[in-house]
C-alpha cells in the first residue's frame, strides 16, 4: 500500500502550482501548513481602487479599463514627475515636448492642450477651462508620498462628468498616518539639474496624523533638432501640508494644500503684424498658485455613508501670449448607501464655480471677454445591481450637469461584470460623454498660421494670416463608446488584462475655413487676414486594443508588458478646408516593458524599455509637420539602500539614442526638440 | 486528478523508513514549488474557514443544523474570493457562507464578523455592535485586539499570522482551543 504521505507528496509536487493556487484545494489544507505558505503581499496584481465606483474596489472587479500605478511602481521606475511615470499605463500617449512641457492623452488626439481627459490630484480638478487641457509642468507633489495613481482609459463621465471623455487620471496621495517621521532626498544629473524635498511627518495622537513638506528642482534645457539650444530649462518650488483625522467612531477627515512658484523658459513660434509677419519669441513665462482641499465622510449607519469635500484653488500664469489668473470653488456631496440585498447606489451633487481674469490681448491670442465666471451645477447616480451573487453585476449610472457654455448635458452608462470563476473576469461596457466647450472655443481668437506670399498655399502677393475665431456657439463634442475587457488571473503572480474599444465621436473641434471671412486688416503693414471657425464640424471613428500582462516569474523578478493600438479615422464635415491638427494625434502603437531584479535584500536593479511608433502630425493650415520617426528608449535605475533609511540610487534615462523627439507643440509651437540621454544621482534618506 | 490527492487523507498510513524520505524529498519540492503564489485576501479567508474548527459557540448560537454558518464582512469584501470556494463546503454539518455585515438585519446572525481594514475608521462602532454577543471577531486592521477585537491578522515577514484576544472571547461567551492559541504569535490572556 503507498503511504499517505508519499501519495500526498506526489500529488503535491505534480499538482503544486495548480494546487497551490485556487483555494478550492487549499482548503483541504490543515492550519499549520497555511502558515508555513509565504503570501504575496504585492495588492498590485489586485489593487484596491476607488475611481470607477468611488467606493473600494477590487481591480479584477471592476467593468472599466482600469490601471494603477502603485508607489512601488514610481520608485523602481525612477521617474521624476508625474508624467513620466504614467508612460507604463497602456492605452496612455505620453509625449514630452521639450524640458517644461508635455503632451498627455488617452485612447488618440494628443497634443499639449489635449482636452479629452480628467486629471485630479487628491480629488481636485486641475484641468484648465481655459483650453480644456492640462498644464502638466505645474502638477507635481513628493513622489515619495503618492500612493497610487488610478488611470482609467475609457469615459469616466457618468462619475466625473464633463471632459473625462476618453479618461481619468486620478493621483492620490498617501494618508497622513502612513508618512509619520522625516524624509530627505536630493539629487544631482545631467537635465535633471538638481532637486530636492524634505517632508516631516507626526502621529499627533491615536486618532491624528500629519505632515508638511516642500520640495524644488532646476531642470536644464533641451536642444532642438537642429542642435541649438531650445531654452527650456525651468525650475519649481513647491510646499504643502496634510492632516488626517479619523475617530474610529465613524467618521473621518482630510485637510490638505499647497503652493507652488516657478519660472519656464520657453520659445515659441508667432505671428506678428508687420513683416517678416513671423517671429521667434523667448521668453521666461512665470506660473504660481496656491489651493486648499477638506474632506469629510461619516458613517450614517453600517449600509450607508456620506461624503462631502469643498476646495478652492487659485492659478497664475504669465507669459506673453497670455497672462491667466483663475480662481475655482468647488463643492461637492455624495451618498453611498447599500439598497436591500443586491443593490449598492451611490448618488451625489456639486456645485462648481470658476472665475478667470486675463491679461491683455495679443495679436496672436484674444478673448472677447477677459474675465467671466462660470458656475457648473451636477448630480450624478449610480446604482451597481448584483444579478447573480458575486458572479453578474449590472452597473447603470448616469452624470447630469448644467454649465453655462451649452446647457444641461446628461452622460448616461451601462456596465456589466461577469465572474464565472474568481480567475476570469468579462466585462462590457456603453456610454456617452461630453467634452463642453473650453473658454478658448467660446469666445478666443487665435492665429493658426502664417503663410508667405507667393507660397503653395497662398498664390497672393501678401502675406495671409489664418485666424481661428470662436463663435460662441460651440456645442458639446460627443463620444459614444463601446468597450470589452477580459481578465485572466490563473496564479496570484501572472494575471492579464485585455482591453477592447470601439468610440464614435460626434461634434468634434474643426478649425472651419470653408466659408472664409477675408479682410486687409491694415493700410501700413499690408496682408491679408482670413477668418475660420472653431466649429463643430469634424466627426470620428476609432478602435483599438491594450494589453497588459503581469508575471512574478520569482521572488525576485517581476515584470510588465504592455501593449497599445489605436485606429482612429477623422472626417471632415465641411470639405477640406476644414482642419483639426489642434485635436492632435497618436501614435498607432506603443509598447512598455519593465523588469525589476531585487539582486540582493537592498540592492534593487530596473529596467524600462519603451517602443513608440511614428506620429504624423498634422501641420495646422500650413500644412504638415515632417513625421516624428518611431522610437525606443530604455531607462534603468540601480538603488542600494545602503544603510538603515537611507537609499542611494542612480538612474539612467533614454539611454538608447543621444537624443530623440517625441512630438512638437501643435500651435504656437518650438523648433522640434530632442529629449537627450540623461542621468541622474539621489539620495533618500527616511528619519 | 486532484480528487485522487483528495482521498489520501482518508488512508491509512503504514510506515516504511525509505518510502518516509521519499515523501520527505517530494514534500520539501513541492514545498518549493507551493511558495509564494497565494495571495493575501485569499489566505485571510482561508485562515478564517479554518479557524471555525477550533472555536466553540454556545449551542444557541449555532442554531439548528439547516442554518449555515455565518461569516459576516464589514467593509471593501476584499475576502469575498472565498465565497465561491465554500459553495459546497460544510463544517460540522453546517454550510458556511459569506455575507455582506451591512445586509444582515441584525449581526446576531453572525457566528464570525470579519472587518476589512478600509473600515478603520469605523472600527470602534462595529466593535460595540458585536459587543456582548458570542461572534468571533476577526480583523486585519492595525491593533485590532488592542482595540477589543479577538483575532487580528498580523504579518510575520511574508507570512501570515495572527494575535489573539482570548480575554474578550471569553467575555462574549466563545472558547478558543489550546492549539490555535498555541499556532498564534501573541495572545492577550
Amino acid at each position: 500500500m503507498i503511504p499517505r504521505s508519499l501519495m500526498m507528496g506526489v500529488c503535491l509536487a505534480l499538482f503544486a502550482p495548480a494546487f497551490a493556487l485556487h483555494a478550492a484545494e487549499a482548503t483541504e489544507v490543515d492550519l499549520e501548513h497555511l502558515m508555513r505558505q509565504e503570501v504575496n503581499r504585492d495588492e498590485r496584481m489586485d489593487a484596491t481602487i476607488t475611481s470607477v465606483g468611488k467606493r473600494n474596489q477590487k481591480l479584477s472587479e471592476t467593468a472599466a479599463a482600469v490601471y494603477v500605478i502603485a508607489q512601488e511602481d514610481i520608485h523602481r521606475s525612477g521617474v521624476t514627475s508625474i508624467p513620466d511615470a504614467l508612460r507604463m499605463v497602456p492605452g496612455l500617449d505620453v509625449a514630452r515636448i521639450d524640458s517644461n512641457k508635455w503632451a498627455i492623452s488617452s485612447r488618440g488626439f494628443n497634443s499639449r492642450f489635449a482636452n479629452k481627459l480628467l486629471v485630479l490630484m487628491d480629488g481636485r480638478e486641475v484641468y484648465s477651462p481655459t483650453f480644456g487641457g492640462v498644464y502638466w509642468e505645474v502638477q507635481d507633489t513628493p513622489l515619495h508620498d503618492i500612493d497610487r495613481i488610478e488611470v482609467i482609459r475609457g469615459p469616466g463621465a457618468s462619475l466625473w462628468g464633463a471632459n473625462a471623455v476618453n479618461g481619468v487620471i486620478n493621483i492620490i496621495t498617501k494618508s497622513a498616518n502612513d508618512t509619520a517621521g522625516g524624509r530627505l532626498t536630493a539629487g544631482a544629473g545631467t537635465f535633471e539639474k538638481n532637486f530636492g524635498s524634505f517632508r516631516y511627518g507626526q502621529q499627533f495622537d491615536e486618532n491624528t496624523a500629519g505632515r508638511v513638506w516642500a520640495q524644488g528642482f532646476n531642470r536644464g534645457s533641451f536642444n532642438t533638432e537642429q542642435g541649438g539650444n531650445n531654452h527650456d530649462n525651468w525650475d519649481m518650488a513647491r510646499a504643502g501640508f496634510r492632516l488626517d483625522r479619523d475617530t474610529q467612531h465613524g467618521s473621518a477627515m482630510t485637510l490638505l494644500g499647497g503652493a507652488y512658484s516657478g519660472t519656464i523658459n520657453q520659445q515659441m513660434s508667432i505671428a506678428a503684424p508687420a513683416s517678416p509677419y513671423r517671429a521667434l519669441l523667448r521668453e521666461q513665462a512665470a506660473a504660481s498658485g496656491f489651493n486648499v482641499l477638506g474632506r469629510w465622510k461619516k458613517a450614517l449607519s453600517l449600509a450607508s455613508e456620506i461624503n462631502l469635500q469643498a476646495y478652492y484653488d487659485h492659478t497664475y500664469r504669465r507669459e506673453t501670449l497670455l497672462t491667466e489668473e483663475r480662481d475655482t470653488f468647488d463643492l461637492e456631496l455624495q451618498h453611498r448607501l447599500l439598497w436591500g440585498d443586491y443593490q449598492r447606489i451611490a448618488w451625489g451633487a456639486g456645485y462648481r464655480l470658476t472665475e478667470d481674469r486675463y491679461g491683455a490681448d495679443t495679436f496672436n491670442l484674444a478673448f472677447r471677454n477677459s474675465s467671466a465666471g462660470k458656475q457648473l451645477f451636477s448630480l450624478f447616480v449610480q446604482d451597481e445591481i448584483e444579478l447573480l451573487p458575486n458572479t453578474l453585476t449590472l452597473t447603470l449610472g448616469s452624470k447630469f450637469q448644467h454649465n453655462d457654455f451649452t446647457g444641461f448635458e446628461g452622460q448616461p452608462s451601462l456596465r456589466l461584470l461577469w465572474q464565472p470563476r474568481n480567475e476570469h473576469t468579462f466585462w462590457g461596457a456603453i456610454s456617452r460623454a461630453v467634452r463642453t466647450p473650453s473658454r478658448a472655443d467660446e469666445n478666443s481668437a487665435f492665429v493658426t498660421s502664417v503663410l508667405s506670399p507667393s507660397n503653395r498655399l497662398n498664390p497672393s502677393g501678401l502675406p495671409v494670416v489664418a485666424m481661428a475665431n470662436g463663435t460662441g456657439r460651440f456645442a458639446a463634442e460627443e463620444l459614444l463608446a463601446y468597450e470589452l475587457g477580459y481578465r485572466f488571473t490563473p496564479r496570484a503572480d501572472l494575471s492579464v488584462d485585455l482591453a477592447l474599444f470601439y468610440n464614435d465621436y460626434q461634434n468634434l473641434r474643426g478649425i472651419d475655413f470653408s466659408k472664409p471671412n477675408i479682410q486687409s486688416p491694415s493700410v501700413s503693414a499690408p496682408y491679408v487676414q482670413v477668418d475660420g471657425r472653431v466649429a463643430n464640424s469634424m466627426k470620428a471613428q476609432s478602435y483599438g486594443a491594450e494589453w497588459l500582462v503581469n508575471w512574478q516569474a520569482m521572488p525576485w523578478w517581476k515584470m510588465e508588458l504592455a501593449y497599445s493600438y489605436i485606429h482612429l479615422r477623422m472626417e471632415s464635415l465641411r470639405g477640406p478646408l476644414n482642419f483639426s491638427a489642434e485635436n492632435g494625434v497618436t501614435p498607432q502603437q506603443q509598447v512598455s516593458f519593465r523588469s525589476g531584479f531585487d539582486l540582493a535584500p537592498q540592492v534593487d536593479l530596473d529596467f524600462w524599455l519603451r517602443y513608440v511608433d511614428r506620429l504624423p502630425l498634422n501641420g495646422t493650415v500650413t500644412g504638415d509637420y515632417p513625421i516624428v520617426p518611431a522610437y525606443v528608449t530604455l531607462d534603468m535605475r540601480l538603488g542600494w539602500r545602503a544603510y538603515r533609511g537611507l537609499e542611494l540610487s542612480v538612474v539612467g534615462q533614454n539611454l538608447l539614442d543621444s537624443r530623440h523627439a517625441e512630438t512638437q507643440q501643435e500651435l504656437f509651437a518650438s523648433p522640434r526638440t530632442g529629449i537627450p540621454r540623461g542621468v541622474y544621482f539621489k539620495l533618500d534618506w527616511q528619519f | 486528478m486532484l480528487t485522487l490527492c483528495r482521498h489520501t487523507k482518508r488512508q491509512r498510513e503504514p510506515h516504511g523508513g525509505w518510502r518516509s524520505i521519499v515523501s520527505l524529498v517530494l514534500l520539501l519540492s513541492a514545498g518549493a514549488a507551493f511558495a509564494q503564489v497565494i495571495d493575501e485576501d485569499a489566505m485571510k479567508g482561508l485562515y478564517i474557514y479554518k479557524f471555525i474548527k477550533f472555536v466553540e459557540w454556545p449551542a444557541t448560537r449555532l442554531g439548528p443544523a439547516e442554518d449555515p454558518f455565518h461569516i459576516c464582512v464589514a467593509g471593501d469584501e476584499r475576502i469575498n474570493a472565498l465565497a465561491k470556494e465554500l459553495d459546497q463546503k460544510s463544517i460540522r454539518g453546517k454550510k458556511v457562507v459569506l455575507v455582506n455585515l451591512a445586509k444582515q438585519s441584525s449581526s446576531k446572525d453572525c457566528q464570525i464578523v470579519f472587518v476589512s481594514v478600509s473600515e478603520t475608521w469605523r472600527l470602534k462602532d462595529i466593535l460595540a455592535q458585536v459587543s456582548e454577543q458570542p461572534t468571533l471577531t476577526v480583523s486585519d486592521a492595525p491593533n485590532f485586539v488592542k482595540h477589543g477585537g479577538m483575532v487580528g491578522f498580523v504579518f510575520d515577514g511574508d507570512h501570515l499570522s495572527f494575535e489573539i484576544n482570548q480575554a474578550a472571547a471569553l467575555r462574549a461567551q466563545l472558547s478558543i482551543s489550546a492549539q490555535l492559541l498555541s499556532l498564534a504569535k501573541a495572545v492577550i490572556r
